[in-house]
């Protein structure tokens, strides 16, 4: 689950946390009444908000799926959040090699206690809008060697970093990466949200965490130098199994509220 | 291999996982996040697999088993509840042709299988809720002992700042400070300060309003003046802003304090210092102009008195010109010992022997009505000096404290009252916190001169300026107002510094701090006596861009004899010298002239002749020049105005050595 730099850490109890409210939403247990409460607030504005955070979740599934059967087996993923259940150590073949990353201390010591007894697999502390200090780690050279045709997850979290941070992440890991890498990304699409935007952000000022909402164009001139890959830009629900009439019973408003896009270094 | 007990179920098994995974995928979004939707089939094949091996087998852990793993899947509750009647319905459907007791028994089989996978259902979704909970337990308890140790660090930051630290509320009263605020202010305890009004610290005005000024700009920076417990003035300079919470209400005041009341001091002294300097370099110009003026009076003013009668009225009227130029030659040596270039000779000096001089002067000429008293250190340290530069100190102080006596006691121009003069010295060794006061202090051992009046006193606002030339206390009739400003020069050339404490009515008390020498003191030099132009043989080339003073000095030495040659310029010296190969015996020249210098025609006339004997001559000495003239090898140096009597004596002197 993203959690920027400038929130409360997922353990501070004393304020609604955007990390904690996201777990709520998932289903998780990972948060407190305060969140809950807030998290409820915000479901009653915005009653599609949990498919939302679950087509996130799901979209990196897919994506994973995929990656594995184009033969990848290194995985780099940015703002990780804890990584139980469906997670991509847990989704890819054993001897895959995994780094996760998370900005929230607290949440790196608990994913490291997860992870423990994974050689295979690390969890390290640092910022996706800073990639270069992950990329520098004497565990990323480790795992990765200098072979870099890997794939990246920089999923759901790109609406709560500004343009300039993301293309200049999205930079540092063009030039990181081999060619033939990949690269996971997902946003929201403000053509198709427009009634439940000013709700969100609003939402989410009151709990110190600014988005960033966009339509599909301004989504695609962050890509830079990466190729998308086919089928381009698509709903998240486009990349699942799952019946669209599932979709439309359980959200008010039918899909393409989220859009994601697999990129290639070509 | 017995048979299956219903094998219609088994053989419209792919059916009944169908119908369960369209709906299980109808709602997958009530699932739990990490129930990827591409398990769904899979999730929903297994169920059946397990319903119908329970069916046949009777076997009830299995079942909880896949309660469990669905659980962990994320699967939701509504769909695990749907799971029942969909199996109902699948065994109606299935077994519709078959005896009613097989219906009956498989549908009591569906319920049992239910029940057993909501137990391992339920039984995994507590322990997983437990589990969680730990973490989060784990998460929170590590949280809360890092935030402990970062609040401890802030504590600490703020309890032992460097800076004066205080918490007050909105309303301004005070409701913490560090210990470096109540060191600044002269608390003994936080419990003095506490409740007080931040604003009440404050004397000045601008520090009482600094809460307005807080609340209307969030934030205050300024100096302000304070009074310490013990009655001392501080300057403060004092950052104040908002506390707010985490949305940006006010909820206090926090402020940093910085004793700047040394650093202030220290600036002013230091503008005072820089201040000095510029008026020194002024001054040394001065100095340089007029001894150029004065020379040319005075020489031909000595020149004409050769020639006049000494009983004739013509002479005493020079006598009255050559007092004035006197006087203008004592003011302009006065000057120039302001400017701090004032070389002279440095001797080990005993400042006693320059007090007891200057007591035993003063005692036979100071008014009856003034008394003056001498306090001396037994073994006093000896000085590196110029005792006649010393001596014009303590006189200057002397007659600074008796005109400090005397405007106090005769206000209307009768002495009705008395005063006393104290002349004290003693050996002081100054630590560096004693020195930091005083500019240009170094920490070591001083020879301390100290006069003290019971005088007038001086205005507080007079005493920053006291050391400026012509700056003076009293009234215009009385001296020139350079008396302080020759002291000041001299004790700074000579490495020391001055300190003043005066008191309005009381009196006032100068301290000359002088840096102290190893040597034995030398007795003074005998007074010179007075004799007549001596005579002299050669030929001698005088290079002066002034006019005036170049002629005075060719015509004194024709005077004495000597054939002359003179030259305004550089330049000109140069051609005369070598128009006049191996015939010039002495050439007298001026350090200070424009386009080619007094150095550049040296180092020229030692390039044609490196024998050449030069006598250099300056208005205004400083250590550069004297330098100069070690460097070149000068055979002498003379300052402006000229003497005529020692200046044809000093070059008879050189004709003599070069010619033996």
């Amino acid at each position: 689950m993203p959690e920027p730099t400038n929130t409360p850490s997922i353990s501070d109890a004393s304020t609604p946390s955007a990390g904690r409210i996201y777990d709520y939403m998932l289903g998780g247990h990972h948060n407190f009444e305060i969140d809950r409460q807030a998290a409820d607030g915000l479901i009653k504005q915005v009653p599609e908000m949990p498919q939302w955070v679950r087509l996130i979740r799901w979209f990196l599934g897919a994506a994973v799926r995929s990656m594995i059967d184009d033969g990848f087996s290194k995985f780099l993923d940015f703002a990780s959040g804890l990584p139980t259940v469906d997670h991509i150590h847990q989704i890819a073949p054993k001897g895959t090699k995994v780094v996760y990353s998370d900005v929230d201390p607290v949440t790196v010591a608990y994913a490291q206690e997860i992870v423990k007894g994974l050689p295979e697999v690390a969890f390290v502390l640092g910022d996706a809008r800073r990639p270069e200090s992950i990329l520098d780690l004497d565990v990323v050279k480790r795992l990765f060697g200098s072979d870099h045709r890997l794939a990246i997850g920089f999923n759901g979290i790109a609406w709560f970093l500004e343009d300039k941070d993301i293309m200049h992440a999205l930079d540092v890991l063009y030039d990181w990466a081999s060619p033939g890498a990949k690269l996971f990304i997902c946003d929201t699409n403000v053509n198709v949200v427009t009634s439940s935007t000013d709700k969100i952000a609003e939402f989410y000022k009151q709990v110190r965490q600014p988005v960033f909402l966009r339509s599909v164009e301004q989504f695609e001139s962050l890509f830079g130098r990466w190729t998308i890959q086919e089928p381009g830009v698509q709903p998240l629900e486009a990349w699942l199994p799952i019946d669209r009439s599932g979709i439309e019973k359980t959200t008010r408003r039918t899909g393409g509220n989220l859009i994601g896009a697999i990129l290639e270094k070509r | 291999m017995s048979s299956p007990r219903f094998p219609s179920l088994r053989e419209r098994q792919s059916v009944f996982a169908e119908s369960l995974s369209a709906f299980f995928s109808s709602n997958a979004f009530e699932n739990r996040y990490m129930f990827h939707p591409t398990r769904i089939p899979q999730a929903a094949a297994e169920t059946v697999e397990c319903f119908l091996r329970f069916v046949e087998s009777g076997e009830k852990e299995p079942v909880v088993s896949l309660g469990r793993s669905l659980e962990r899947q994320g699967l939701a509750e509504k769909s695990l509840l749907a799971i029942l009647p969909q199996a109902h319905a699948f065994c109606a459907s299935a077994l519709a042709s078959q005896p009613s007791a097989a219906l009956a028994e498989a549908l009591d089989l569906a319920v049992s299988f239910g029940c057993l996978l909501f137990a391992g259902f339920g039984a995994e979704q507590r322990e997983e809720i437990l589990s969680d909970q730990e973490q989060l337990r784990r998460a929170l308890s590590t949280a809360i002992e890092s935030q402990s140790r970062e609040l401890l660090v802030r504590n600490q930051a703020i309890a032992t700042s460097f800076n004066g630290i205080v918490l007050a509320d909105l309303a301004g009263r005070i409701s913490y400070v560090n210990q470096s605020f109540l060191a600044m202010l002269g608390f003994e305890q936080a419990e003095e300060a506490l409740g007080l009004q931040f604003g009440d610290l404050w004397s000045d005005e601008d520090g009482r309003a600094i809460l307005d000024r807080i609340s209307s700009r969030g934030g205050w920076r300024g100096e302000h003046s304070a009074t310490r417990k013990d009655g001392a003035a501080l300057t403060v300079l004092v950052s104040a802003s908002h506390i707010t919470d985490q949305v940006g209400t006010a909820i206090g005041i926090m402020a940093s304090l910085v004793d700047v009341t040394e650093s202030r001091r220290l600036e002013t002294q230091m503008q005072q210092v820089q201040k000095m300097d510029d008026l020194g370099q002024l001054a040394g110009g001065i100095v340089h102009d007029f001894n150029n003026l004065l020379t040319a009076i005075g020489g031909y003013l000595q020149l004409v008195l050769l020639d006049v009668v000494a009983e004739s009225h013509l002479y005493q009227d020079l006598m009255q010109i050559k007092i004035a130029v006197d006087r203008g030659s004592g003011l302009t040596k006065q000057l120039y010992y302001f400017t701090r270039q004032a070389t002279g000779k440095r001797q080990p000096v005993s400042v006693n022997d320059l007090v007891q001089e200057t007591y035993e002067l003063l005692r036979r000429t100071l008014p009856a009505a003034i008394a003056i008293r001498v306090d001396l250190a037994d073994s006093p340290w000896l000085t590196e000096a110029d005792p006649n530069q010393l001596s014009q100190v303590v006189m200057n102080l002397c007659v600074n404290a008796r005109e400090a006596i005397m405007e106090r006691a005769e206000p209307d121009g009768e002495l009705v009252a008395a005063g006393t003069i104290l002349i004290e010295t003693r050996n002081v060794t100054l630590s560096e916190d004693e020195a930091k006061p005083h500019v240009n202090a170094k920490a070591g051992k001083y020879l301390l001169l100290r006069v003290s009046d019971t005088g007038v006193g001086i205005p507080p606002e007079l005493v920053k300026r006291l050391f400026i030339p012509f700056v003076t206390t009293k009234v215009a009739k009385r001296g020139t107002g350079l008396g302080l400003s020759v002291v000041y020069g001299i004790v700074s050339s000579h490495g020391g510094f001055v300190a003043v404490s005066s008191e309005m009515g009381r009196g006032t008390s100068f301290e000359v701090y002088l840096p102290t020498a190893e040597a034995s003191a030398a007795t003074r030099a005998p007074k010179r006596v007075k004799v007549t132009l001596p005579a002299g043989e050669g030929t001698i080339l005088v290079v002066d861009d002034e006019e005036q003073v170049r002629q005075v000095m060719v015509r004194s030495l024709k005077l004495c004899g000597y054939r002359t040659l003179a030259a305004e310029s550089g330049t000109n010296a140069i051609a005369l010298y070598l128009k006049h190969p191996g015939e010039i015996d002495l050439v007298i020249l001026d350090v200070v002239m424009p386009a080619m210098g007094g150095r550049e025609t040296f180092l020229k006339l030692k390039e044609i002749d490196p024998a050449v004997s030069v006598l250099l001559v300056t208005g205004y000495t400083t250590d550069r020049i004297v330098h100069l003239s070690d460097e070149l090898g000068a055979k002498g140096l003379i300052e402006k105005p000229l003497d005529i009597q020692r200046f044809t004596e000093r070059v008879g002197e050189l004709i003599m050595k070069k010619g033996a």
